[in-house]
């Protein structure tokens, strides 16, 4: 592996064809210097800024590369001002080489103090074919530079070892084909337990609400005898007729209606003890029943003029309890 | 000049609770018999008693009597009674040249307050018609003069087990009684217990003279009757409920009432009559001034309904053996089934 990134980071030294002696002192340093190679990805070459000093950084992984894959390597070159890059020998994009195609060329150059930076980005795409690994390289390029002294430098080669996608061809990957699996799915079963029993408390409360409230009898449970009479009382007391005391008997006719069809048979105040007995639901009611019957009594067979309006009134009161009682909620 | 009528009303109430009061001390387990037998008194109506024999009917009848005041006569009823025997007998003077007088029903004259007819349905038929028709007329014409009875209350006792030498009263005639009322033997093992243990009620004659006389001046008791019973009111819901009843009575399943034991379409021959939804209205409005009350209430009417309504029902013959069950059934379902106030009133109003 360091072995590797000594590598991948190579130190590539200008050919100063006409300085031998200030290449021999350039790999002098770099022997040196070499266990900072070590530690480093790159590693930058000696300044002084009259010479060219090149940086290569390459692909990170020599061995696992697939077809299609793009590879980047990155060039930097530091060059006396008195040298420029000539771009125009800068290799060409979609040119190609044993099936890897340089798919991007990007060049930045930055001017410094008494020389100028460039850095040169060469993206391959692999579309070389192979039906077994094999190695394959990035090309060498030749970079130039013009001015007052000329000269190359040569980025060489990058080897790696290519990966078919399938070894062998279509027919050892058939062989070795694994069949698809079901991806595994989020087991959300508590999930979908909490949002039932959420979705069965809204909905027992709604049905609670409405057993409690509603008038109406949308559900068979609702139309207790009770709950109509209260309905027919209400509509009485609302009504804009007069109320005389024909309308108060329409009111206590509902009411014994109601009690009758709970009682079985036509039910009077000497009844309520045993009708108590026989719904013990309406025991707690057993005072206000008992005032009913004599109220009623009084209102159905004593000749004597009464506040039919406020005895509707209390109707009302008294066949919403009763109602209540009726539906198990009092 | 007479006391206020409230006043009236009051003392006279006060009067009636304490015969009923005092003859529930002396005869036990009756005080439903004792009530319905004061609501007969005070809505001047004949009686007929139905219950066993040795219940304590003559005692009852007795101790009644000493309360109301006024004469108590008695005739038992024999398949050789002739109405002759009612009105004189004759006999040996002392002189042993034949007497005559004045019989049962005469020897009294106006004090008869009080005459009891024991056995009734043993007598002929000619003995019914003639005391039918004094309890309706209340006088009778006898030694070329007129006898009148006007404060008199028969109560006539019927046995209905045995039937030998038995001339069934005719429907027409029971329509004339007021009430049938049951005299049974009480229910409660203690007062039973009482009944044959305590000596106190081996001695009828002693427990009758427990009662205070003269308790409620059985002279005076026509005029109130006629002022309690103008007091009385009943409203428009009660008398439409009093016509379900009577037609109930005539009709029983055109108002849905419903009998276990038989096909109620095929029960009934004759219902009420109106002479009998009349004697209902009296005797109703009685227990409405005994519970302290102007007004008819459907209780009242329902306190006396069996007692007054089920000897007049005529049913067919099939069913006549078991009169006295159907009978009670049937005003218990009609009392049960009809209702009031009803739908029909409220939607006619």
């Amino acid at each position: 592996m360091m072995l590797n990134q000594i590598s991948n980071i190579t130190k590539v030294t200008t050919k100063l064809k006409h300085k031998p002696l200030q290449c021999l002192l350039l790999v002098a340093s770099l022997l040196f210097t070499a266990h900072i190679v070590l530690a480093e990805e790159t590693v930058k070459a000696e300044k002084p800024v009259s010479q060219l000093t090149v940086t290569v950084k390459n692909p990170p992984s020599t061995n696992g590369v697939h077809i299609g894959d793009v590879l980047r390597r990155t060039v930097v070159v530091e060059a006396p001002t008195a040298m420029t890059l000539a771009e125009n020998a800068l290799p060409k994009k979609g040119s190609k080489h044993d099936g890897i195609e340089l798919v991007g060329v990007a060049l930045q150059s930055q001017p410094q103090s008494g020389h100028t930076q460039y850095t040169l980005q060469l993206s391959y795409q692999v579309f070389a074919v192979s039906a077994y690994p094999s190695v394959m390289h990035l090309p060498a390029q030749k970079l130039t530079f013009t001015g007052a002294a000329a000269s190359t430098v040569e980025v060489p080669a990058w080897g790696f070892w290519f990966s078919p996608l399938v070894t062998g061809g279509t027919a050892t990957a058939r062989k070795n084909l694994l069949p698809e699996f079901k991806t595994p799915l989020i087991d959300s079963r508590a999930d979908q337990q909490r949002l039932g029993l959420f979705l069965t408390l809204l909905v027992a409360s709604l049905a609670a609400l409405l057993y409690i409230n509603a008038d109406g009898h949308w559900l068979p449970f609702m139309g207790g005898a009770f709950a109509r009479a209260h309905r027919q009382l209400k509509r009485l007391a609302k009504s804009s007729r007069p109320k005389t005391a024909v309308e108060e008997k329409k009111a206590l006719v509902y009411l014994h209606q109601a009690f009758n069809q709970h009682y079985g048979a036509n039910i009077f105040a000497r009844d309520i003890e045993e009708f108590v007995n026989l719904r013990p639901g309406f025991k707690g009611l057993r005072s206000e029943i008992t005032q009913f019957f004599e109220a009623s009594n009084q209102s159905l067979y004593d000749v004597k003029p009464r506040d039919s309006r406020q005895v509707i009134a209390q109707l009302v009161q008294l066949s919403k309890q009763l109602r209540d009682c009726e539906r198990g909620v009092a | 000049m007479s006391a206020p009528l409230d006043i009236q009303l009051a003392d006279w109430r006060n009067h009636a609770l304490n015969l009923e009061k005092q003859v529930n001390q002396v005869i036990v387990g009756q005080s439903k018999a004792i009530r319905l037998m004061n609501i007969a008194i005070f809505a001047r109506g004949h009686v007929l008693l139905d219950g066993g024999v040795g219940v304590g009917k003559t005692t009852l009848l007795q101790s009644i009597a000493r309360g109301i005041g006024g004469a108590y006569e008695r005739i038992e009823g024999t398949v050789d009674l002739m109405p002759n025997d009612l009105i004189y007998h004759t006999f040996l003077g002392p002189d042993g040249r034949p007497q005559i007088d004045e019989g049962p029903l005469l020897r009294a004259g106006e004090n008869l307050s009080v005459f009891f007819f024991n056995e009734i349905n043993r007598a002929r038929p000619q003995v019914h018609a003639l005391m039918l028709r004094v309890m309706a007329e209340r006088h009778i014409s006898a030694f070329k003069k007129e006898y009148r009875m006007p404060h008199m209350i028969v109560f006539a006792d019927r046995n209905q087990v045995e039937k030998n030498e038995t001339f069934e009263i005719p429907s027409a005639a029971r329509d004339r009684f007021m009430m049938e009322i049951p005299i049974e033997i009480p229910a409660d093992r203690e007062l039973k217990k009482s009944l044959v243990f305590n000596t106190k009620f081996q001695h009828a004659e002693k427990l009758t003279q427990q009662v205070e006389s003269d308790i409620l001046k059985f002279d005076q008791l026509n005029a109130f009757s006629d002022r309690l019973q103008d007091h009385i009111q009943s409203s428009d819901v009660l008398e439409e409920y009093t016509m379900d009843l009577w037609d109930a009575t005539v009709n029983p399943e055109k108002f849905g009432v419903t009998m276990d034991s038989v096909d109620i379409s095929r029960l009934i021959q004759a219902g009420a009559s109106p002479r009998g939804m009349g004697m209902l209205m009296k005797a109703a409005r009685v227990n409405a001034w005994l519970n302290g009350r102007d007004s008819l209430y459907p209780e009242d009417i329902h306190a006396v309904f069996h007692e007054v309504i089920s000897h007049r029902l005529v049913f067919n013959a099939a069913y006549e053996n078991r009169r006295t069950a159907l009978a009670r059934e049937l005003t218990n379902n009609i009392i049960r089934t009809i209702a009031v106030p009803s739908l029909t009133f409220s939607k006619a109003a």
